[in-house]
């Protein structure tokens, strides 16, 4: 298995030159994959960034964080038509042509065409970016574990294999994992999973001391 | 045996609590609420086998059960809540207890009443790095100065919907995502003697945006900066900086840092929290959900009171009123 680090969300990385920092640093570890949950704010710098490095990328979708804030602003529909509204012209008609085949799960709210959908107009936007792998997000794929949804795990997998990409299931819970696959007869779908560690990586590279980083507390809460 | 079970309210944190419950205890789970008709398909169809109710009285209508975990929107909470206390039904109620402090009072006094068992969903009552603050604080000696943040990218405009209708929610960032703080710094501090609060409604009309709050306990003052329009703070994000005669902490959702003597040293959440537990989403730190509802079902099983009772966080309730006073009359408010 080749090296692995998470790409934090640009809320820790904070900027441009944070970026740049942490992948020169993820280089000379001899990192070849970065793992990454797109954001829209981040993907001119993220794509810029990466242009030229060895790195192959692994999407984490859909971002499930972001749809969570979304629908709180929005409602669920709001939210998932707000990605609609980020697609160009080309995209949303290639879009339109996917979701075809998913039309009566759509009619009906499933709980996988909807997660699929938001997958896919996430992924529309990322054509100009290394992708090699999708990960379906932990949030979805631990609710679906908990509640015993198996239709996410093999409408995904049929999601993966339609677009050629790499599939794995990211989850914060393997146990889990494993306990459905003793109950389903095996992994759903022939599966892999990767185990959601947080912030491996940048866990490690944190640029700042932990004394400087409470120093940065102090002087927070002497400017408040 | 298997408890009796139901979640009163599908959205985002009922699920959640359904997923925990369904991974806690299997098959516990006897009924569901869900007023929106339209969203049960959507409910079925992430596997959830357990028949959903329209509304809390079809539920009790159908079965006699053991508990129940309210998420319904603040202002049904008097409803939903005392229709289960009366039949008996031990009760978790997401927080706010409710929009107003009369309000939680005579849910309060019904609970004492029928003698029930009752959690509010604090949950930061069970964040393992929080709960290593609180065991580290005294270390920290007679302690001079605290300042804490509740900080959230929500609101950067008008918007609609009844969390942003004071009659129903009772407020805006004090009362829906700062009594998590609150009631950690109830916990950690004591109760105040007095309060001075400044309420600043820059988007959103009729509730408040962003707080900044003035605490003085005996020993110690400190205060509490809320607000739910800071840009690049994708997940709520609660912090606390302590300063004492011997050192002092900060923490966060990811790290708690402690200088005593010179020496500064970083504990993570991972060196903390070694159990084994079902964390839905690690940003959010779901996991304390997952403790959470643990906690209250064994209090069920065993028919005893947990710690975060409705009688017991009422002095959040009433700290949240004190704001409330303060930030309306520019006056600093005692305790009472």
């Amino acid at each position: 298995m080749e090296l692995s680090a998470r790409l934090p969300p640009m809320s820790v990385w904070a900027d441009e030159p944070g970026l740049r920092a942490y992948l020169n640093w993820l280089e000379e570890k001899g990192i070849k994959e970065l793992v990454w949950t797109p954001e829209p704010a981040a993907l001119r710098l993220v794509d810029a960034a990466l242009n030229g490095r060895p790195f192959t990328l692994t999407v984490v979708l859909p971002n499930m964080s972001l749809y969570a804030r979304d629908a709180m602003d929005a409602g669920p529909t709001g939210a998932v038509l707000k990605r609609f509204a980020a697609l160009g012209p080309v995209e949303l008609v290639r879009l339109g042509l996917r979701l075809v085949p998913r039309t009566p799960a759509l009619l009906e709210k499933r709980f996988s065409a909807g997660i699929l959908l938001l997958a896919d107009a996430e992924f529309l936007r990322l054509k100009n970016l290394p992708v090699e792998r999708v990960l379906l997000h932990n949030s979805a794929a631990d609710m679906a574990l908990a509640l015993g949804c198996r239709e996410l795990f093999s409408e995904f997998a049929a999601w993966t294999r339609a677009r050629g990409v790499d599939a794995s299931v990211l989850s914060s819970n393997p146990w889990m994992w494993d306990k459905r696959a003793g109950e389903w007869g095996g992994a759903p779908s022939g599966l892999a999973l990767r185990a959601a560690d947080g912030g491996a990586g940048w866990e490690a590279y944190r640029p700042v001391t932990p004394g400087q980083r409470l120093a940065d507390w102090k002087k927070r809460a002497l400017a408040a | 045996m298997t408890l009796k079970v139901a979640v009163v309210g599908m959205g985002k944190m009922g699920l959640t609590h359904a997923a925990m419950l369904s991974v806690l205890e299997p098959g516990c789970l006897a009924g569901v609420v869900e007023s929106d008709r339209g969203a049960h398909g959507t409910i079925r169809s992430t596997g959830l086998a357990a028949p959903i109710y329209e509304t809390v009285e079809a539920l009790l209508a159908a079965h006699t059960l053991d508990a129940a975990i309210v998420c319904t929107p603040t202002f049904t909470h008097l409803s939903v809540v005392t229709a289960l206390l009366e039949k008996g039904v031990a009760v978790l109620v997401e927080k706010p207890l409710a929009q107003d402090l009369n309000t939680c009072r005579a849910l309060a006094k019904l609970a004492d009443e029928k003698k029930s068992v009752t959690a509010v969903g604090y949950s930061l009552g069970y964040d393992p790095i929080f709960n290593e603050a609180l065991r580290l604080i005294p270390s920290l000696g007679k302690l001079k100065t605290y300042t804490a943040w509740v900080e959230h990218a929500e609101v950067f405009g008008p918007k609609k919907g009844w969390l942003f209708q004071k009659a129903k929610s009772g407020g805006g960032v004090i009362i829906n995502p700062a009594p998590h703080m609150l009631f950690f710094l109830l916990e950690a501090f004591g109760l105040p003697k007095t309060v001075k609060a400044e309420l600043k409604s820059p988007y959103s009309e009729g509730v408040e945006d962003e707080a900044v709050v003035s605490l003085s306990h005996a020993g110690v003052d400190g205060a509490m900066k809320a607000s739910w329009s800071v840009p690049n703070k994708p997940v709520l994000e609660l912090a606390l900086y302590v300063e004492g005669e011997n050192g002092s902490l900060a923490v966060n959702g990811d790290e708690l840092l402690i200088e005593t003597n010179g020496e500064t040293r970083a504990i993570r959440r991972a060196d903390v929290s070694t159990e084994k537990i079902f964390e839905l989403s690690p940003e959010a730190r779901a996991a304390n959900y997952f403790r959470e509802d643990r906690e209250f079902l064994s209090h069920v099983r065993a028919k005893t009171l947990p710690r975060q009772t409705i009688q017991n966080t009422i002095k959040v309730d009433q700290l949240i009123d004190a704001i409330y006073r303060a930030g309306a009359s520019g006056e600093v408010v005692a305790w009472s």
